[in-house]
């Protein structure tokens, strides 16, 4: 997402995001789809812009405006830090030149709004005493040393996806509880629970470097295979060794596949003996990823290596809460093993 | 060969995987003039071992806890590269319409397909 390495990161534009005005963020895919006052709101402020705002076609881009609804000014992406700040200043100066009475605290009345009125089908929210965990993805390279390391703007020759990629892994409580063995002991070997493998595999091993990736389909799980160690026992905690390995391909022969990913992981989970809570969830994945997906065109040549690295969220940020990309159809993300 | 040796993930310390030393055993076994049948046999005998040892091949090597430590550092953002993770996005925009009304500021909406803080 280039907003973030250019026009995000400029100090201007953060002071200016975070001081003169409330930054949000939103998934246009549940935005303009949405038959609520969230939906209709939304669509109303992108009408006055070029998307037109209609649920048949994407509205998105960065859209400043009042809390009444008032389109201040709008741009379509922030590759461009220049341009980006010259549109936030234009957006305040519009700001500035409305009546007093339209810009002081209080102005504006926005109701509040029960979640029975949210349409159901766009909204989504973690499961009660849910864990979410982190999920960061980064394409690499390999030095003539055959040591990696991270692409750069420089050497990857075009390939745009070399920043790293974000997502989240929900569990359910039951879940994260299932990985707490009953009597456990060093050296006691158990299988990941087959739906947490099924829901890392088909929805977190994924490409999202260069935009939304295709999740893996069922079939396209080759090989999948997750085991769990008990590695350390103590009245308070339990240690477990996670090590994995996964053939993600989209045709049966891996060979002519035109998408995969062929990986190996090692983790550690950690868990408090009472049951209360999850103390760890790291995990990382190492292999070779390629092919391009429906939206994630220009992938690099040939097979290249793709990390992606799975850590607790602190769970107190609003983009801890922001679903998993898969959240999109929930049925389905909480039976991948089916 | 290249190729195949290609689609092996090395160790991080560069060292060469397994697939990789086979064939150069095998490649110094040509060079030594051995006789067409024996370089045939021998060949044969490889290419039967390469393609036994395929699906294998498509198994990436395990990960040691070295190798963990280096891919957990390397994949997440690196100094300065989150700065846009420091403005204070709200991710509700019902939420940040209502404080928006209450301090008397506009809002910025950055708005994409698939979240700006989730999803690529």
């Amino acid at each position: 997402m280039a907003g973030r390495a250019s026009a995000f990161s400029d100090p201007e534009i953060i002071r200016l995001a975070s001081e003169s005005f409330v930054p949000v963020t939103g998934d246009d895919w549940y935005q303009r789809r949405r038959q609520d006052a969230v939906g209709e709101f939304f669509r109303g402020v992108a009408r006055q812009g070029p998307r037109g705002g209609t649920d048949q076609g994407t509205n998105q881009g960065i859209y400043f405006f009042t809390a009444s609804g008032k389109l201040l000014a709008y741009k379509n992406a922030g590759q461009n830090a220049d341009v980006m700040r010259d549109v936030f200043h234009e957006a305040l100066a519009k700001w500035n030149r409305l009546p007093a009475d339209e810009r002081k605290a209080g102005a504006a009345l926005v109701p509040d709004i029960a979640a029975s009125d949210l349409d159901p089908r766009y909204t989504r929210g973690l499961p009660e005493a849910g864990l979410v965990v982190n999920v960061f993805t980064r394409a690499l390279e390999r030095d003539k040393e055959g040591r990696l390391e991270t692409c750069s703007g420089d050497t990857s020759g075009g390939f745009h996806g070399f920043q790293t990629a974000y997502d989240h892994l929900w569990l359910t409580k039951a879940e994260w509880q299932s990985l707490l063995p009953p009597e456990p002991h060093v050296g006691d070997t158990v299988p990941l629970p087959d739906e947490i493998s099924a829901r890392i595999a088909r929805f977190h091993l994924t490409d999202n470097t260069r935009g939304e990736p295709n999740m893996w389909q069922p079939h396209e799980v080759l090989r999948r295979e997750f085991t769990l160690t008990v590695s350390e026992v103590t009245e308070e905690r339990v240690r477990l060794k996670l090590e994995g390995s996964v053939l993600l391909a989209t045709g049966p022969d891996p060979e002519k596949a035109k998408r995969g990913y062929d990986a190996a992981l090692l983790g550690t989970i950690e868990l408090d003996r009472a049951g209360g809570r999850v103390r760890r969830f790291d995990l990382a994945a190492l292999g070779d990823t390629w092919g391009s997906g429906t939206y994630t065109r220009g992938a690099r040549p040939g097979r290249n290596p793709l990390a992606v690295v799975f850590e607790l969220a602190e769970g107190d940020r609003p983009a801890d809460k922001v679903p998993p990309q898969a959240m999109r159809e929930p049925s389905r993300y909480f039976s991948a093993s089916r | 060969m290249a190729a195949v040796v290609g689609r092996r993930i090395c160790r991080l310390g560069g060292a060469p995987c397994r697939l990789e030393r086979t064939a150069h055993s095998a490649g110094r076994l040509a060079r030594d003039g051995a006789a067409w049948v024996a370089v045939f046999s021998t060949t044969a005998v490889w290419l039967a071992a390469v393609i036994l040892s395929c699906s294998d091949a498509l198994a990436a090597e395990p990960l040691s806890q070295d190798d963990y430590a280096v891919v957990t550092a390397i994949c997440k953002p690196g100094d300065g590269e989150a700065a846009w993770a420091s403005i204070p996005w709200e991710i509700d925009l019902w939420q940040a319409r209502r404080r928006a009304a209450k301090e008397g500021k506009p809002i910025v909406l950055w708005e994409m397909d698939g979240h700006p803080l989730g999803c690529t």
